[in-house]
């Protein structure tokens, strides 16, 4: 296990690589000058030009990547031109907060996705596998920030049950950084009212983000679970006197899962890029959010840090997937 | 500091705990609002910048954290806004106008309780100018470092390279910044601006609560005890959460909510309405001094032809723009300078929307052998929708009198860049004369004069000796009379040349709670006096 | 007859009703089990075959209430299958067990060999703890498997393997019949035999009765006494194996003798073709199905579907060459 684990961090530096030439090169090609940006618009020429000298804007590309690798390879991700703070320092800030949404949101999708998939196939063409149907073919038609409103304006405006926006009220403070879920946190201090204040913010969006990767968990469970259903051994077990309950939830989910875990990493990549949106509407303070202040003010340094971090991000949830379905699926681990 | 958030949470965490009944997070909620925040807290959802440090960037939110975290030499204030001096005590100025000596208010403190004295002064204008970014390029092309020195404990004199009447109206735009902690905090040479991005080294009514900071997203302050100024209102604001809004709708929802006080200073027309019938809610008007105007390349055929611009500035349709789009939050601004501005004059007309005259125009711009046939690009800005639909009535209003033009789009970065040279600037973009400094060279002295071309503001590539000598003039004399004099008349031969498409002079419009009391907008961007606010029941 | 049967199917009928089509859907009847009857005695190997659709599986699974039938009864030494729940429901499950035909879909891929075996016998209280692995051992050493493969998992083992695996899961609850749909046609053509050869082994030993389903007459002259064949949901001929295949009487019987001539299943790989195209099961000809191919069609055939009759004694056909009356006619 350990040894897939090495390989398949290994496989991750090429990948992380490509992903950097990739961004490097699209931040670069955009013909956005984020010298004259800086300089802000009182400056004059000589002094934009000045500015690019003093962040080697002015050298050829390749030199410029050269030096990116060599500053990223010694663990420094550079400093923000607007905020002057070492971008490690902003990650650390906001990334937690994006994968406490999108964990959360993961764990909703699959907790819900899952049963009602299988509830579907089960009740296969009955009128609850119609409902469910309608369910899942509006969530992924519905766009998240006219989602993300309704919610607000139904659960917070008028039944006024959950929070609008925020991880936390204004001044709640935050827990003691440990793990930087704040539910999480600040149920390790010990204090229960605030985890359940911050879990209460997560609700909305987790709900906005989960909605659509719930309907593509569902319909891919109902698909798999109703291949599993046609296969002999559920007859077989069925034949020789099973009790059906365990045998639906133990043998045949479980047979049925392994094209669904597979979706759930892809899924992670959805539930990153969605957080754009759902951040934005919720003002929830993660990476989506500040990936979008860096790309529209041409800050290099943290799109390709924040760029990069999504990668790692990504890449880290797709091996815990492949750990995960060598798992429940002992023919994957056999392949490894 | 570790310790002392710890403190301060688990003092709130504990009376949240007492008082949350399980299992109800409505009323989980407001405890927290009621416990944790106070209700004395002031929820500013307004805009905040990516750092504090006040030299290093100018631009709307900015403006709140360096009025209210810091003091300047001067500071805006009447209406229309003057620079009047604010730490200066009494400045004396050499009949050249190149040297200025100020006498600085003594027994001023910092946050940090040491005395705000002439080094501090000297410190903040040669870190301002060493600093690439910001606010020094509005002072370097006349000021060097070594002219600003301190002849006193509390007297500083400043030349300049040349006289520059702007001057005083500059000097808002410095913070002084507090020279021993600043140096404390200096690594590498950076001039503390790591440092002083997240914290604050100033002497202003409010002060930064230490870590609260997060670029963009929140930020605590506290009021300063014994203020030098003293405090207007008996029960001053004493804590102030920023916490802005990224989302339009969401931002509407959470004021009307009543989970912040007040919104950023840009609602939207079409939300009018809304904000003025919501219960507890009032929409605060702010003028502006911000101009709006279209740029036109003055260098490239056919808007080089004189009467080809005035086809294109009888074109606009000025007062559909300003009624439809803007749907009246603007007032029509027909030359170069903000109607409310002196230097503008009173009586200049400017251009109506006319279609016959601009066929008169255009045909004689073809007579002169204009080539008006080519199609002409308006390059609208990603992201600012007037800008497009500004665009879109001018290429309807064209194709009446037989012009063809493309609409395209580009980011601002991306806009810049196209500007800086000649061949590639677009034919037509629009932008806003936002406020830097509050004087007429702030918008006709940046967009006229030679010196601009090359950048953003020199987009119409206008090179006509008279009006660059008038307005060089103007800088050059401290004698109020002749500037305006010389302003007014750079108006009108701008105008005569149509040289842009000067369109209007907007209103801000703020959604605030009925709480806030004694609100008042600040003179440039948000840079409103918290001190006079107070907050009732 | 001598001895009473072990299983008697009458009348067992399964019709497959789907909707097809947008935005007017059709209903579409497939009468894949059309009112079949027969009798298994005991210890004794019956042969259902016929071409491949013509719903040999259905009827096969419509016995042991995989799928629910529509009509008709099953009775197990007397007992009613088919009204059968509970307690006793569980008992006959255990006495019919099922060895299905493809040996990738029929063993729980989450399971090891010894779950896949044990869990039978506590199911059925068999045996539970060790005993049931001891038991599990036996059974895999019976299958010809060693005991090491008790840990693995199916995917470890080829088709043949899997196909003795699921022989032995079969054998875990001490069944008196065995349903073999196909056994052998999804493994390679030297493996049937052996797996076959095994099957035979297993009957002698444990005396059980097969219903042995196939499509390869050769397959199952070899390895049954009795044949029944199917054609379009109907059994149309049924007999002792040697008198079927030497002397068919129905004509689709004859068709498919004369299409696999070569008696040695090691040796036979093809399917046996028939002239002429197979008839839908959805769509069948009226009158008797084989009509439209048979070469000694009638115009009554034309008309009604023939009643079975017994031209000769222990031998039954369903075709109007045989009238009830007429036993002369056999030639
Ligand atoms: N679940 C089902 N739904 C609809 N039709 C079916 C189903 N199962 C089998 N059939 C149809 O019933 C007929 C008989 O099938 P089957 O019993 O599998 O034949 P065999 O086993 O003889 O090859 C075929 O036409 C098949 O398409
Ligand atoms: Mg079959």
């Amino acid at each position: 296990m350990l040894a897939l684990i090495l390989r398949r961090l290994a496989l991750m530096i090429p990948v992380l690589l490509g992903l950097l030439v990739l961004v490097f090169v699209l931040t670069r090609i955009v013909p956005a000058d984020p010298a004259a940006v800086l300089a802000g618009e009182q400056a004059s020429p000589e002094q934009v030009a000045a500015i690019r000298a003093t962040l080697g804007l002015d050298r050829p590309l390749h030199v410029q990547f050269v030096r990116y690798l060599v500053q990223v390879a010694s663990g420094d991700f550079g400093t923000s031109l607007y905020t002057h703070r070492p971008v490690v320092q902003d990650l650390a800030e906001r990334m937690p907060a994006t994968i406490e949404l999108a964990l959360a949101s993961m764990l909703l999708a699959i907790l819900v996705g899952i049963p009602l998939g299988a509830v579907a196939a089960v009740r296969r063409n009955g009128w609850l596998d119609q409902i469910i149907r309608v369910f899942t073919i509006g969530g992924l038609a519905v766009a998240s920030f006219w989602m993300a409103i309704m919610l607000q304006l139904v659960f917070s405006m008028q039944l006024d049950i959950l929070p609008l926006r925020g991880r936390v009220d204004a001044g709640v403070p935050a827990p003691p950084f440990l793990t930087g879920l704040y539910v999480i946190d600040y149920l390790l201090a010990g204090n229960l009212a605030l985890a359940r204040h911050a879990l209460w913010h997560l609700v909305l969006p987790s709900v906005t983000l989960a909605l659509p990767a719930t309907a593509t968990i569902a319909r891919f469970t109902r698909s798999s679970v109703i291949e599993t259903l046609q296969k002999d051994f559920v007859a077989w077990e069925r034949a020789v006197g099973y009790p059906r309950r365990v045998m639906l939830w133990k043998y045949v989910l479980r047979n049925s899962l392994s094209a669904t875990v597979t979706q759930v990493g892809l899924l992670f990549g959805l539930f990153l890029s969605g957080s754009i949106v759902v951040e934005a509407v919720f003002g929830w303070p993660g990476l989506g959010d500040y990936l979008f202040s860096a790309i529209t003010t041409a800050d290099y340094q943290p799109v390709m840090a924040t760029t990069l971090a999504i990668g790692v991000i990504y890449a880290v949830v797709n091996i815990m997937v492949d750990l995960v379905q060598a798992r429940i699926d002992p023919r994957v681990a056999e392949q490894r | 500091m570790r310790r002392r958030d710890l403190l301060r949470y688990s003092a709130t965490a504990g009376a949240l705990g007492a008082l949350a009944p399980i299992g109800m997070p409505g009323f989980a909620v407001r405890d927290a609002q009621a416990q944790g925040a106070g209700a004395a807290a002031l929820r500013w959802g307004g805009n905040l910048s990516r750092t504090l440090d006040p030299h290093t960037v100018y631009d709307v939110p900015s403006a709140f954290t360096r009025v209210n975290l810091y003091d300047c030499l001067y500071e805006y204030a009447g209406n229309p806004p003057e620079p009047k001096p604010l730490l200066a005590t009494e400045t004396r100025s050499s009949a050249d106008g190149k040297t200025h000596d100020f006498t600085i208010r003594a027994g001023v403190k910092f946050h940090d309780g040491s005395e705000l004295t002439a080094e501090d002064v000297v410190y903040s204008f040669r870190r301002m100018l060493a600093l690439p970014q910001g606010v020094g390029p509005a002072f370097r092309p006349f000021m060097k470092a070594e002219g600003v020195t301190a002849t006193g404990r509390h007297s500083v004199r400043m030349e300049l390279q040349f006289p520059y009447a702007p001057f005083f109206a500059c000097l808002p735009m410095v913070a002084i910044m507090n020279k021993r902690l600043m140096e404390a905090n200096t690594v590498n040479n950076d001039w503390a601006a790591a440092w002083v991005a997240g914290n604050d080294a100033g002497s202003g009514p409010y002060k930064v609560v230490p870590g609260s900071f997060r670029p963009l997203d929140s930020l605590d302050m506290e009021a300063v005890d014994g203020y030098w100024r003293g405090w207007p209102h008996s029960r001053p604001i004493r804590q102030v959460l920023c916490r802005p809004v990224r989302d339009d709708a969401t931002r509407l929802l959470a004021v009307e909510k009543g989970d912040i006080d007040s919104t950023h200073s840009y609602i939207r027309p079409d939300q009018h309405e809304r904000v003025r019938r919501a219960p507890g809610l009032r929409l605060v008007e702010e003028p502006q001094l911000r101009t709006y105007l279209l740029r036109v390349h003055n260098g490239r055929d056919p808007m080089n032809n004189l009467d080809f611009r005035k086809a294109l500035s009888y074109a606009f349709p000025y007062e559909l723009f300003i009624q439809r789009v803007l749907r009246g939050t603007a007032v029509r601004s027909p030359g170069p300078l903000p109607v409310s501005l002196w230097g503008h004059p009173r009586d200049l007309q400017g251009y109506k929307h006319d279609l016959d005259a601009a066929r008169r125009h255009l045909d004689a711009a073809r007579r002169a052998g204009a080539n008006v046939t080519r199609e002409i690009t308006f390059t609208a800005l990603v992201g600012f929708d007037e800008t497009e639909q500004a665009a879109q009535l001018l290429q309807s209003e064209l194709r009446k009198i037989g012009v063809t033009m493309r609409i395209a789009k580009a980011v601002w970065a991306n806009a810049v860049q196209m500007t800086q040279r000649e061949e590639t600037s677009p034919d037509i973009w629009s932008h806003w004369g936002s406020t830097y400094y509050i004087d007429p060279d702030n918008w006709v002295g940046q967009f006229y004069s030679k010196a601009a071309l090359g950048t953003q503001r020199g987009s119409s590539w206008y090179r006509d000796d008279e009006t660059d000598g008038m307005l060089a003039a103007a800088r050059a004399t401290l004698d109020r009379a002749e500037r305006q004099r010389l302003y007014e008349a750079a108006s009108r031969r701008l105008v005569d040349q149509a040289v842009d498409v000067w369109i209007y002079n907007g209103m801000a419009y703020r959604a605030v709670r009925e709480r806030v009391k004694g609100y008042r907008p600040g003179a440039v961007g948000d840079g409103l006096d918290l001190r006079e606010l107070w907050l009732e029941g | 007859m001598a001895e009473a049967p072990v299983l008697a199917v009458r009348n067992l009928r399964k019709h497959f009703v789907q909707r097809k089509g947008f935005p007017n859907p059709v209903t579409v009847t497939v009468r894949a089990v059309d009112d079949i009857s027969f009798a298994i005695r005991p210890g004794e190997a019956f042969g259902l075959v016929g071409e491949s659709g013509c719903g040999k599986s259905t009827a096969a699974r419509a016995l042991l209430r995989l799928i629910e039938p529509d009509a008709g009864s099953v009775t197990y030494r007397g007992e009613d299958v088919l009204a059968a729940r509970g307690g006793a429901l569980k008992l006959l499950r255990r006495k019919l067990q099922i060895v299905f035909q493809d040996p990738y879909s029929s063993l729980n891929p989450r399971r090891t060999i010894a779950q896949t075996l044990v869990e039978p016998m506590q199911v059925h209280g068999l045996a539970r703890g060790a005993d049931a692995l001891a038991r599990a051992r036996a059974l895999l050493d019976e299958v010809g498997l060693p005991a090491a493969a008790l840990d693995r998992y199916p995917h470890e083992f080829s088709g043949g393997q899997r196909q003795r695996i699921g022989i032995a899961r079969a054998l875990a609850v001490e069944p008196e019949l065995i349903i073999a749909d196909e056994p052998v046609s999804a493994l390679d053509v030297s493996i049937q035999a052996q797996v076959l050869m095994l099957l035979k082994d297993l009957q002698a030993r444990r005396h059980l009765a097969f219903l042995f389903v196939s499509h390869d007459l050769g397959v199952v002259r070899w390895f049954c006494q009795r044949v029944a064949v199917m054609y379009l949901g109907r059994i149309v001929e049924e007999g002792p194996v040697e008198d079927v295949l030497h002397e068919p009487l129905h004509p689709y019987a004859r068709v498919l003798r004369d299409a696999s001539p070569v008696p040695d299943p090691a040796l036979r790989a093809a399917l046996p073709r028939i002239e002429g195209e197979i008839p839908s099961a959805a769509n069948p000809p009226a009158g008797c199905h084989f009509h439209p191919r048979c070469p000694r069609a009638l115009p009554a055939c034309r008309e009604s579907f023939p009643a079975t009759t017994e031209p000769a004694p222990g031998r039954r056909v369903a075709c109007h060459l045989y009238p009830a009356e007429d036993r002369a006619s056999v030639r």
